[in-house]
C-alpha cells in the first residue's frame, strides 16, 4: 500500500513537476524583450529533452566507447587489446559468427512468413481473416523469457526409454531415432538455427500486421490493368505489389535486424550461451556480469553499435520516404 | 511598472529558486559527503544490511536477528536481492555501499572489500577467539595478503555429503563406503547387479557446471591436501598441473564409466540437478548415490523431505584409506562495509555462539560455530550434516567460488560442460581455463 502511494505520488510529482518547469519558464522567457523571447522560445522547450536524451542517452554511449579501450575494471588504458581479443579469441568469433546467423535467419525468415499469411490471409473472408491474423499476432504478445522458456519443451531431452516430453523429441523418437539434445548440437549451427526460430515466432505477426496493411493499401486498379494484361497472379504478386510494399519490406527487415540485437533473453533462459550458441547480446551480459569486465562488455557493445548505425541512418531514410508517399 | 506587474515579473524567477533550493534540502546523500559522519554513531540507530537471501530464507534470517533488534533497540533494515551479484558491484561503484553485505562467494567478497575499503575483522573482534569458535580453515579464504581477515561466516554448507535412500540400500545389501576404495568397489557391484550407481547431474540454468567443479574440488583436497589446493585456488599451480589433472581424471572415472551414471552424460548436462537425487527414492531406485551439499534436501520430494530421517541416508563423502578426511565447504560471510557502531554491534551478534537459532529449527540452514547447539535443528540428518563438518580434518572453501570470476564462475565452469559434453579433450580443457586466468 505504501509502495502504491509512493509510485502514486512519484506519477503526480513527476508530471506536475515537469508541468511546473515549463510553466516557469515560459513565463521567464515571456519577461524578456519580444526578439529574445523568439530567439529564445523554442530551445526552452527543446532544451529538457534534449539535455535528457544527453544525460542518458549520448553520454553513456560515448563512455562506453571510451571504456571499452581501458582493461576489466575501467582503470588502465589498453589501447586496442579488446578488439584485438574480440576478432581473434575462438569464443567471441563464435559469438560473431552467431550473431550472423541470427541477423540473418529471423529478419528474412519473419518477413517471408509475416507476408506469406498476409498476402494468403487476404484473400480469406473478413472473419476468418481476422481471426487467422490474431492467432499468428499473438506470440508477439508473449514476453521473451516466457517464449523462450516455451521452446525448451519444444527442445527438450529425456533419456533413452523414458517418456518423450519434448516435441521434437516425440516426433523423432517415433520415427525411429535416439533422442537428441537438440540445443547442443552445434554441427551446422543447428542449435543456434533453432533458437532463431523462436524469434522467428514472434516476429513473423508483427511483420504480418504491417505487411497486410501495406498489401492492402496496394490500388486495385493496378492489379486489374496487369490483370487485363495477361499477368499471372504469381508474375502479378512479384511484379507489381511487392514494388509497392518494398519501403515496408526494407523498414521491417531493419528494424528486426535491430531489435535482434537486443535480444539476450531467448538464448539467455535457454542454453545460457553454451554448447556454442552465445551471440553477441548474451557475451556483453557474461563479460558485465559474470566475468566483470567492463572493458570487454563495453568492446561488445561497440561492435554491437557500429553495425546498427548504418541500418538506423538507413532506416530513418526509408521511413522518411514512406512518409513522404504517405 | 505597477506592483501588479512586478509581481508577476519576479514569481517565477522566485519559484524557480525556490524550486531550486527545494532540491538542495532533500539531497539524501548531503550527509555522506562528510567524511566524518560516517564514522559517528548514526542517531537514528539502523543498520542497513543486504543479502541474497529471500523467500523463506528472508523470513528465517529476519527471525533471527529478531532478538538483536529487541536487546539494542537498533533497526535492522534488511534488503533482500535476488540479484545480488549485479546490485551490490553497483551500489559500490556508485559510493552507496550497505553497511554489512552478506555474500555467498568469497572471490566477489574480496573483490568488494578492497574497492569499498571496507573494514577487517581485526578492527574490532577477537580474531584468535574467532578462529578458536568457527569451523577450522573456513575463514582462510577470506584473508587478504596483509593477514586482515574480511569475511565474517554466518552460514555454513557442507558439500561433502553421499545420500543414498537407506531402506532400498539395506534391501540391497550394500553397505555404506567408508573409503574412496570402498566406494569404488560399491560401484562395481551396483553395475554388476545391473544397476546404476550415481545419481548426478550438472544442469542449473545459466550456472551449469557448479556441481563438476564440485566434485574436481572434492577430489582435489582427498588427492593432494590443504597445501596444493590453497596454490591451486591462488593461481599458483595450473590447472594443467600433474595434481590438478589427477583431480579431473578422478571425476572422470565416475562419469565416463559406462552405466555409472543415470542417463549418462546426456543426463548430467539436461537433467536439473536438484531433480536427479529424487530418482533414488523410487521403490526401484534409477540410481543410487548422490553426492551434494546439505541444501539438497529442500528439492527432495515432498513425502521424502517428511519421513527424511527414515528414508534418506547420509554420510561424509569418503576420504581415501588412511588420509585426511577434508570437508568441502561453501557457506556466506558477512562483510562490514559502512564502520558504524550499529553494524559493528550487529557482526559481533552474529558471530555469537547461538546465532541462527531459529533458522537452524526451520531446516536448510548449518551453522558454522563450532559451539553450536545442534539440538534446535529439525532432524539427526541435519544434527549429521553439522557433525562432519566441525569434526572435519580440514575444511577448504569451495574453490570455483573463491577463484577469480572469469575463472570460478566462467570458464571453469563452461571447462567442465565442454569436457562432459565431449566437445573438447581434457588437454584443451585444462589449457582454455589456464589461458583466461587473469594476469
Amino acid at each position: 500500500m505504501q509502495t502504491l502511494l509512493f509510485g502514486f505520488g512519484a506519477i503526480v510529482a513527476g508530471v506536475g513537476g515537469i508541468v511546473v518547469l515549463y510553466w516557469v519558464l515560459n513565463k521567464v522567457v515571456e519577461q524578456l524583450p519580444a526578439k529574445w523571447e523568439e530567439r529564445l522560445k523554442p530551445y526552452v522547450f527543446i532544451g529538457p529533452p534534449l539535455l535528457l536524451l544527453g544525460v542518458f542517452l549520448l553520454w553513456p554511449a560515448v563512455r562506453t566507447v571510451y571504456l571499452s579501450f581501458f582493461d576489466a575494471r575501467a582503470a588502465n588504458f589498453v589501447a586496442l587489446d579488446n578488439y584485438v581479443r574480440m576478432f581473434t579469441t575462438p569464443r567471441y568469433v563464435e559469438s560473431l559468427v552467431n550473431s550472423l546467423i541470427w541477423i540473418l535467419i529471423v529478419p528474412a525468415l519473419s518477413v517471408a512468413l509475416g507476408l506469406f499469411v498476409a498476402v494468403l490471409s487476404d484473400r480469406l473472408k473478413a472473419t476468418a481473416e481476422k481471426l487467422v491474423k490474431s492467432i499468428i499476432f499473438m506470440p508477439m504478445a508473449i514476453a521473451l523469457v516466457a517464449a523462450g522458456t516455451t521452446f525448451l519443451f519444444i527442445y527438450a531431452w529425456a533419456p533413452p526409454g523414458a517418456d518423450q516430453y519434448g516435441m521434437l523429441n516425440a516426433i523423432w523418437t517415433g520415427l525411429g531415432g535416439e533422442p537428441q539434445r537438440w540445443l547442443s548440437i552445434d554441427a551446422a549451427r543447428i542449435n543456434t538455427i533453432l533458437l532463431t526460430l523462436v524469434l522467428v515466432w514472434m516476429q513473423a505477426g508483427f511483420a504480418m500486421v504491417l505487411l497486410s496493411a501495406a498489401i492492402k493499401n496496394v490500388p486495385e486498379d493496378t492489379l486489374e490493368a496487369a490483370r487485363v494484361d495477361g499477368a499471372t497472379e504469381v508474375q502479378i504478386f512479384f511484379r507489381v505489389v511487392v514494388p509497392q510494399i518494398a519501403t515496408t519490406i526494407m523498414v521491417l527487415l531493419t528494424t528486426i535486424t535491430i531489435f535482434v540485437l537486443k535480444t539476450f533473453d531467448v538464448v539467455w533462459v535457454t542454453t545460457g550461451g553454451r554448447f556454442g550458441t552465445e551471440f553477441l547480446p548474451v557475451t556483453f551480459f557474461r563479460e558485465l556480469v559474470v566475468v566483470r569486465d567492463q572493458g570487454m562488455a563495453a568492446t561488445v557493445i561497440v561492435v554491437i553499435l557500429v553495425a546498427t548505425i548504418p541500418i538506423m541512418v538507413y532506416n530513418v531514410k526509408q521511413y522518411r520516404k514512406q512518409e513522404a508517399m504517405a | 511598472m505597477s506592483f501588479n506587474n512586478r509581481v508577476r515579473y519576479w514569481l517565477p524567477v522566485l519559484l524557480v529558486l525556490a524550486l531550486g533550493a527545494a532540491a538542495c534540502e532533500a539531497d539524501p546523500d548531503e550527509a555522506l559527503d562528510d567524511p566524518d559522519a560516517v564514522d559517528e554513531p548514526a542517531e537514528n540507530g539502523v543498520v542497513n544490511v543486504v543479502s541474497a537471501f529471500t523467500g523463506d530464507e528472508a523470513d528465517a534470517f529476519e527471525a533471527s536477528f529478531a532478538a538483536f533488534e529487541e536487546e539494542t533497540g537498533i533497526t535492522v533494515d534488511y534488503e533482500p536481492t535476488a540479484d545480488f551479484e549485479v546490485l551490490l558491484p553497483t551500489r559500490v561503484e556508485a559510493g552507496d555501499p550497505p553497511d554489512i553485505a552478506l555474500f555467498p562467494q568469497t572471490g566477489l567478497l574480496m573483490d568488494m572489500a578492497e574497492e569499498a575499503g571496507a573494514t577487517p575483522l581485526e578492527e574490532f573482534m577477537d580474531i584468535d577467539a574467532l578462529e578458536e569458535t568457527m569451523v577450522a580453515g573456513f575463514m582462510e579464504s577470506t584473508r587478504d595478503d596483509d593477514g586482515n581477515t574480511f569475511g565474517l561466516p554466518m552460514r555454513l554448507a557442507n558439500k561433502s555429503l553421499l545420500w543414498y535412500p537407506t531402506p532400498q540400500f539395506e534391501d540391497a545389501g550394500y553397505e555404506v563406503p567408508q573409503t574412496q576404495e570402498e566406494l569404488v568397489a560399491l560401484e562395481d557391484q551396483m553395475r554388476a547387479d545391473g544397476e546404476t550407481p550415481w545419481c548426478l547431474s550438472m544442469e542449473s540454468g545459466d550456472a551449469t557446471g557448479w556441481v563438476g567443479t564440485d566434485w574436481v574440488e572434492e577430489y582435489m583436497l582427498r588427492l593432494h591436501g590443504a597445501e596444493a589446493y590453497d596454490a591451486w585456488v591462488d593461481g599458483e599451480l595450473p590447472f594443467d598441473s600433474p595434481e590438478v589433472r589427477d583431480a579431473f581424471e578422478s571425476f572422470e572415472r565416475i562419469w565416463a564409466t559406462e552405466g555409472n551414471v543415470f542417463g549418462g552424460t546426456d543426463g548430467m548436462l539436461e537433467i536439473p540437478f536438484g531433480d536427479v537425487p529424487n530418482e533414488m527414492f523410487q521403490d526401484e531406485p534409477n540410481c543410487w548415490m548422490h553426492r551434494q551439499g546439505n541444501f539438497i534436501t529442500g528439492f527432495f520430494l515432498e513425502d521424502v523431505q517428511e519421513n527424511i530421517d527414515e528414508r534418506v541416508g547420509v554420510s561424509y563423502f569418503p576420504a581415501f584409506e588412511g588420509e585426511d578426511e577434508p570437508v568441502l565447504a561453501g557457506g556466506d560471510f558477512a562483510l562490514l562495509m559502512n564502520d558504524t557502531d550499529e553494524a559493528r554491534q550487529f557482526m559481533e551478534f552474529m558471530a555469537r555462539d547461538d546465532f541462527g537459532e531459529e533458522w537452524a529449527a526451520q531446516g536448510g540452514w548449518l551453522s558454522p560455530n563450532v559451539n553450536f547447539d545442534d539440538s534446535v535443528y529439525p532432524d539427526q540428518t541435519h544434527r549429521d550434516m553439522h557433525e562432519a563438518a566441525i569434526t572435519a580434518d580440514l575444511v577448504r572453501f569451495d574453490a570455483s567460488d573463491d577463484m577469480p570470476g572469469v575463472v570460478g564462475t566462467g570458464s571453469f565452469w563452461d571447462g567442465i560442460v565442454d569436457w562432459v559434453d565431449g566437445r573438447a579433450t581434457l588437454d584443451e580443457t585444462l589449457q582454455r581455463i589456464d589461458d583466461s586466468w587473469p594476469s
